[in-house]
């Protein structure tokens, strides 16, 4: 394979976490400005794991998603009490926040006789374990992908469940979600947990891919495209937010015809679909249509006229 | 089965309420009647938890409900239709239904299911369409039907004529005599006034957060000062 294409195809993979991270809160009704923050926690943490503490990949990176997770629910507290647009406001201070502590953030050690860790500014070298395993580019794609698939499966059973369902209902109508018995708190607590920790594994990919950390990365920019790309790809399902994350990396980044007008393409792809699809591409109404154009093409006669017999359904599976 | 006592709503410094005192007895119905703004809505929002009192107290069957968050309030027995029916146009009627018993175990779901619509005969062949072919009277039930999904055995509902013609209006109002006959108790809350009264036992008349009148439905109807205010009759 195409070594471009296959840092292409990786950088989609890493950055769907990001988007699906997004997601999980836009479906509950929540704009967060700051879930590059829980990708950053998520990558410090689990390259401090393997290159510092000599951890292995996968503890790393189930600990950098734990430290992810952790960090949102304390920062579900404070801000799940403001609303919208003040929720928006008070994620992006609190990323730009965690930016700024990896800034100043220094903590190194000397490993055969180099100095190893997050020196601040200068960023966090030499997180080589895939490096050192010999793991090919290509094969930590497809590790990409897999762990992808997982956190996808994830997702699909979640929105098959009530878990689900209450949380597209608190996206839908708080109050209503509220007097029909819904713990409002501890949905959305869990929602930015579960988002968090799903920024924090994308993270911990994209530093072992990387080798490299620098705190400048994890800007605003990041946190705004991983909204965007829900809203482009769509809001009905997970599969919404990959869609948004290929047209963007996938075509206006890496095709490079666009080249420097990626961002002024990007943008007004952004404003068209929210002038004419205003919860994206794959929108809730699209996905029921084609779960019902799915049911009369491929059951059995015996099953399309009834009704009665098919099993209960969930909303926004 | 209620009884409010007291009851102070306010949000930041605007007071909705001001010492509203009420009760519902088992098997009643029970009109609160009052303009917009009156505090109709803070009071039921007081009762089922999703705003705070911030004086006076809420007792349901003798237990003290008061600052009770609402997911530890439906569990009781209590539910609320709230205003606007506010119902989700894109999912099924039968997917609406399962959102209001959400926080019940699914393995009653078909059971709870097929016993609220036993009361509604327009729904109960149209479960799989979605909710955006019902006719504004038809969603207005669904609504309801969605609120009887969590087994309530007191249900409170926030205006839920309005908006509609009439007959719609009429169909949902016998809807409630019917629910009263299979042991629901209710309070409801209109500004409908004649249909209101028409249906229930008792009736309140709120005004500024205040209870100003309280009678048997048959007296309030002969008030003449209720009369005045919400019939629009002038009586000689």
């Amino acid at each position: 394979m195409d070594e471009y294409l296959v840092q292409v195809l990786s950088n989609i993979g890493m950055i769907s976490f990001l988007a699906l991270s997004a997601y999980i809160l836009l479906i509950t009704g929540e704009i967060s400005f700051g879930q590059q923050a829980f990708f950053a926690i998520g990558a410090y943490a689990s390259g401090i794991a393997t290159a510092m503490w000599g951890w292995g990949f996968w503890p790393g990176l189930v600990w950098g998603a734990a430290a992810a997770g952790a960090a949102a629910f304390l920062l579900a507290w404070p801000t799940l009490r403001m609303r919208g647009l003040f929720f928006a406001i008070g994620t992006l201070a609190f990323a730009e926040m965690v930016r700024l502590i990896f800034e100043i953030f220094r903590y190194q050690v000397e490993i055969d006789g180099e100095l190893v860790g997050p020196n601040g500014s200068e960023g966090f070298r030499g997180i080589r374990y895939i490096f050192e395993q010999d793991i090919s580019a290509f094969h930590y794609m497809l590790l990409i992908y897999a762990v992808l698939a997982g956190v996808l499966a994830l997702l699909f059973v979640i929105e098959r469940t009530r878990l689900g369902a209450i949380w597209r209902m608190l996206g839908e109508d708080e109050l209503l979600a509220e007097t029909e018995g819904v713990n409002r708190t501890y949905y959305k607590v869990l929602a930015t947990v579960v988002a968090g920790a799903v920024a924090g594994i994308g993270g911990a990919l994209y530093a072992h891919m990387n080798t490299y950390l620098e705190p400048k990365i994890f800007n605003v920019m990041l946190g705004v495209h991983s909204l965007a790309y829900g809203l482009i790809g769509g809001l009905g399902t997970a599969f919404g937010p990959l869609i948004g994350v290929g047209i963007d990396i996938g075509l206006l980044e890496s095709a490079r015809i666009f080249s420097g007008y990626r961002m002024i393409v990007f943008g007004g792809l952004v404003a068209l679909l929210l002038i004419f699809r205003p919860r994206g591409l794959l929108d809730e109404a699209a996905v029921h249509a084609l779960v019902a154009w799915w049911r009369n093409t491929f059951s059995s006669p015996a099953k399309r006229s009834g009704g009665s017999g098919r099993p209960p359904e969930r909303p926004g599976a | 089965m209620l009884e409010v006592r007291d009851l102070h709503v306010s949000y930041g410094k605007a007071r909705a309420v001001q010492g509203v005192s009420l009760r519902v007895g088992e098997g009643e119905i029970v009109a609160l009647i009052g303009a917009n703004g009156a505090g109709k809505s803070s009071t039921m929002h007081a009762i089922c938890g999703v705003t705070k009192p911030a004086l006076g107290a809420i007792s349901f069957r003798g237990k003290d409900i008061t600052g009770l968050p609402a997911h530890r309030v439906v569990p009781l027995g209590i539910a609320q239709v709230p205003e606007g029916r506010l119902i989700f146009d894109d999912l099924t009627i039968e997917e609406n239904l399962v959102l209001g018993g959400i926080t019940l175990p699914g393995g009653s779901e078909r059971q709870r299911m097929a016993r609220v619509l036993d009361l509604f005969p327009v729904l109960a062949p149209r479960t799989g369409e979605p909710a955006s072919n019902l006719s504004g009277g038809q969603q207005q039930l669904l609504a309801i039907a969605r609120g009887l999904m969590s087994n309530p055995t007191f249900l409170m509902l926030d205006e839920p004529s309005l908006g509609l013609a009439p007959l719609a209006a009429q169909e949902v109002f016998d809807l409630f005599v019917t629910l009263r006959r299979n042991g629901v108790t209710i309070l409801l809350v209109e500004q409908n006034v004649r249909q209101a009264l028409a249906i229930a036992d008792r009736g309140y008349v709120i005004e500024s957060g205040r209870i100003i009148l309280e009678d048997e439905s048959a007296r309030l109807l002969e008030d003449e000062g209720l009369a005045r205010a919400y019939l629009g009759i002038e009586r000689q």
